[in-house]
């Protein structure tokens, strides 16, 4: 006599664990394991990267200069805007306007930057800066383009999962990554700056940065963090500008702040 | 000169004892907002700080040991998972195949016409992917719950 009812629950025993079952969970896979993407400190001061705002979420932010070049007085701006789109699955557009008059109100330009995720931490992206502005007077460069790649170094600084230590951008540009100011020139500086910009951004403790960068016309060098108050995310910065004596009177303190929130 | 340093110096360690208290994960500062005109040779290099708050990376070692798990098992929903690892993340997922939402795209909705006969949901605009984790999984899904047969 054959007994049948524990064969047959032998083998659907042996059939369950020999059958894989249909939507079993995947692993998360190697490369994402061993991906490194930008911490949440700044990771250039005066020139852009290649990383931007989107997803809807809108930003702003203030910052300060001990003078300007070639004046004693102390400087200010005050900046905002909206980042949309998907950088991943397709493009990242963030628009921002910059007021630079805060008393009068009347120096104000607009900015863009299209930017999109390529692979394994590296970004590109094309902008433009101090477009539209109503200040026909205003000592610059003018309307600016540029295009810069950003790339956190992967196989460096790996003391935390996911977040990298090394964050590197070089672009080049027009405008004011191009010429230096009326001023400059008259100070026997010469008239073009080197077009190629770049940073080099150290994480040197746990979010934040040191760093390096070139902005076609100086060298800075600062440090920058994010701390956060009642859960809202703050972005600090303190640098020294204008460190060389291609362009400008000396260094000067410069720092900023900003914030923003997803709508 | 020295002045500036010693309030470089100070500055910058402020902000070492101010992070060592709080920290923003999902902070990210690279939103940058451009030099105004009147200031690029001047005054404030805002540019690499200035509403750098986004929240687009979100990566982190606490992201890769719990929710990074659970998405790629598909255990949550888009907006949980977006809340959970960020914008960034999740797309990053969902380009790399790894994940598939079963929800229509943004901005799409049910069409009407489908609300009406009881039949099977048709999302207006692009085509809806059918939705869950593996491909096994997958073409079950799509069989499951989409049927292509109208009454």
């Amino acid at each position: 006599m054959i007994r049948t009812p524990p064969l047959l629950a032998v083998l659907a025993v042996a059939g369950h664990l020999l059958v894989p079952v249909a939507g079993h969970a995947q692993q998360v896979p190697e490369w994402l394991l061993r991906l490194k993407l930008p911490n949440s400190a700044a990771k250039s001061i005066m020139t852009p990267s290649a990383w931007g705002a989107a997803f809807g979420s809108a930003y702003m932010g203030v910052g300060g200069a001990d003078r300007s070049p070639y004046l004693p007085s102390p400087d200010a701006v005050v900046g905002l805007g909206y980042g949309m789109g998907d950088p991943v699955l397709g493009i990242g557009l963030q628009i921002g306007t910059t007021i630079s008059d805060l008393s009068e109100f009347d120096n104000v330009s607009v900015s863009f930057k299209l930017h999109q995720y390529l692979a394994k931490g590296t970004a590109f992206a094309f902008g433009g800066e101090s477009l539209f502005s109503n200040n026909a007077l205003a000592d610059d460069a003018g309307n600016t383009f540029y295009l810069v790649v950003s790339h956190v170094l992967q196989a460096l600084g790996s003391r935390r999962q996911g977040v990298g230590s090394v964050h590197v951008s070089a672009g080049v540009g027009t405008g004011r990554f191009a010429r230096k100011s009326a001023r400059d020139f008259s100070e026997g500086k010469g008239r073009n700056g080197t077009l190629v910009f770049g940073s080099l951004a150290l994480e040197v403790i746990r979010d934040v940065n040191v760093t390096f960068e070139w902005s076609g016309t100086n060298l800075y060098a600062g440090m920058s963090t994010t701390i956060r108050v009642l859960q809202v995310p703050i972005s600090l910065s303190a640098a020294l500008a204008d460190l060389t004596g291609y362009s400008g009177d000396g260094v000067r303190f410069i720092s900023a702040a900003g914030l923003a929130l997803h709508l | 000169m020295r002045n500036r340093i010693t309030l470089f110096i100070v500055t910058t360690g402020a902000l070492f004892v101010i992070n060592g208290s709080a920290r923003g994960q999902e902070v990210n500062s690279d939103v940058n907002v451009p030099p105004p005109r009147a200031l690029v040779s001047g005054a404030p290099a805002v540019n690499g700080s200035l509403g750098g708050t986004e929240s687009v990376f979100r990566a982190s070692d606490q992201v890769f040991v719990g929710p990074m798990a659970e998405a790629v098992e598909g255990g949550m929903e888009e907006a949980e998972m977006r809340g959970a690892l960020g914008h960034f993340m999740t797309s990053l997922l969902v380009r790399a195949g790894i994940i598939v939402f079963d929800s229509p795209p943004a901005g799409l909705a049910d069409s009407g016409e489908s609300a009406e006969d009881g039949s099977w949901p048709a999302w207006t605009g692009r085509t809806p992917i059918a939705l869950s984790v593996g491909q096994r999984a997958r073409s079950e899904s799509v069989r499951g719950r989409w049927p292509r047969q109208r009454p």
